[in-house]
């Protein structure tokens, strides 16, 4: 067997669910794994190891006794701008470094629910004001795939972690593109929902209008696992929309059969782009193709007002 | 729109920031290019533009008119670095 911290979501839930693999020892190989390398990537600011290995032994005794949910026994890390209690949340500033919240985030309550394993706070910009993870008062995380590169931010501690097998998964927050920039930074899937679709509650908030808590993995179908988790109406949260959430997995197909795609012509002024990741896309375009996608080059006339948008609302 | 150090320092000064003069003077251009691009967003009509607060247009969103207990008064105050009666004691800011 490969070594367990490579293991997906869904394949470790697959052996815990079979019996051959202990979430003890799952969440002891992410530990052991962190304390071998973590020092020269820098993705954790807090690492929880026992209590994380108090709920990988709660998670167990779940899964003997039939009660194992997909994230049952499953070690995660969480940005360290949602709310945990009694595990120092920190935003990566020294503002809050002795801050210790007595009450979970939303998304924190409801993935303790399903028995997931807390590793530990990922490193971030701080209070989320960056895009590659530099600004963190504490430490820099580096790209785990060339320590030279910035692993992208805001939620860069986050990425770094999947991407390194530091966990095997990770909540982020993403307002202009901090979980999804991060994660294609560290080749990891990330993904912001849909405003309103997961509560904002325990998130410490960077633009309240625009702010999402969402999950980075190591594939599509654990992104969807996450996101079937942490997603759902809140009434503490008035941002919150009372919609039904469908199961994200279930929506998973193996083709792109008739969903259209739209390519904004305004988006690929070659002025601004770097000539290998113009490639890059149109080879991702391809791909949507062959997969039974339409692409279609649509035109959205106001987008060179969209970084003025952002800059003015995030900071209001 | 430009702003002056003298705006900088005036904000700052509400914002209970400390700022000396030099630090105020290296932030003009920056804070200038913020202003830019609000220069930038008066370029749009927007005259049929109706107000956007929500991406799904929620309206009314309370919850019922009961009191409940949330947090304890002494789990909120855990992270208190001064309290006194129950209350976050803080520094005075106004008067």
């Amino acid at each position: 067997m490969r070594h367990l911290h490579g293991l997906t979501i869904s394949e470790a839930a697959r052996l815990l669910a079979a019996g051959e693999i202990s979430s003890q020892q799952l969440t002891r190989a992410v530990l052991e794994r962190i304390d071998a390398i973590d020092g020269r990537i820098g993705a954790y600011i807090t690492v929880a190891a026992d209590t994380a290995l108090a709920q990988a032994e709660a998670a167990d005794a779940a899964l003997a006794a039939g009660r194992g949910t997909a994230l049952t026994g499953i070690p995660l890390a969480v940005k360290d701008l949602i709310c945990t209690r009694g595990l120092p949340t920190t935003c990566a500033s020294k503002i809050l470094q002795d801050f210790v919240p007595p009450y979970d985030a939303a998304v924190v309550e409801k993935l303790r629910q399903a028995g997931a394993v807390l590793v530990g706070k990922a490193n971030m910009d701080e209070f989320a004001m960056g895009s590659s993870t530099e600004n963190s008062a504490f430490q820099i995380t580096r790209n785990p795939w060339n320590r030279n590169h910035v692993p992208g931010g805001s939620s860069g501690g986050s990425a770094a972690a999947v991407s390194a097998d530091l966990c095997l998964g990770a909540l982020g927050s993403d307002t202009g593109g901090s979980i999804r920039q991060p994660a294609a930074h560290c080749s990891v899937v990330g993904l912001k929902p849909t405003y309103g679709r997961v509560s904002r509650f325990g998130l410490v908030a960077f633009a309240s209008s625009l702010d999402q808590i969402g999950p980075l993995a190591k594939d599509s179908r654990d992104c969807a696992l996450l996101l079937n988790a942490i997603s759902g109406y809140d009434k503490r949260d008035s941002t919150s929309v009372p919609r039904d959430v469908p199961d994200f997995v279930a929506g998973l197909k193996n083709d792109l059969k008739g969903l259209t795609v739209g390519i904004p012509a305004e988006y690929f002024d070659t002025r601004g782009i770097d000539a290998e990741v113009l490639a890059a896309v149109r080879r991702a375009i391809g791909t949507m193709e062959t997969l039974g996608a339409r692409c279609l080059e649509v035109s959205l006339p106001h987008a060179p007002y969209a970084v003025a948008a952002y800059y003015v609302i995030a900071p209001s | 729109m430009e702003i002056t150090s003298e705006e900088i320092l005036h904000v700052a000064d509400l914002a209970r920031l400390e700022l000396d003069a030099a630090a105020a003077r290296s932030l003009v251009p920056q804070i200038t290019e913020i202003l830019e691009y609000v220069d930038l967003m008066q370029q749009v009509d927007t005259s049929d533009v109706p107000p956007t607060t929500h991406a799904i247009s929620l309206k009314n969103a309370f919850r019922d008119d009961v009191c409940r207990t949330h947090l304890e008064n002494a789990a909120a105050l855990e992270n208190a670095p001064e309290k006194d009666a129950g209350c976050f004691v803080v520094p005075r800011i106004i008067g």
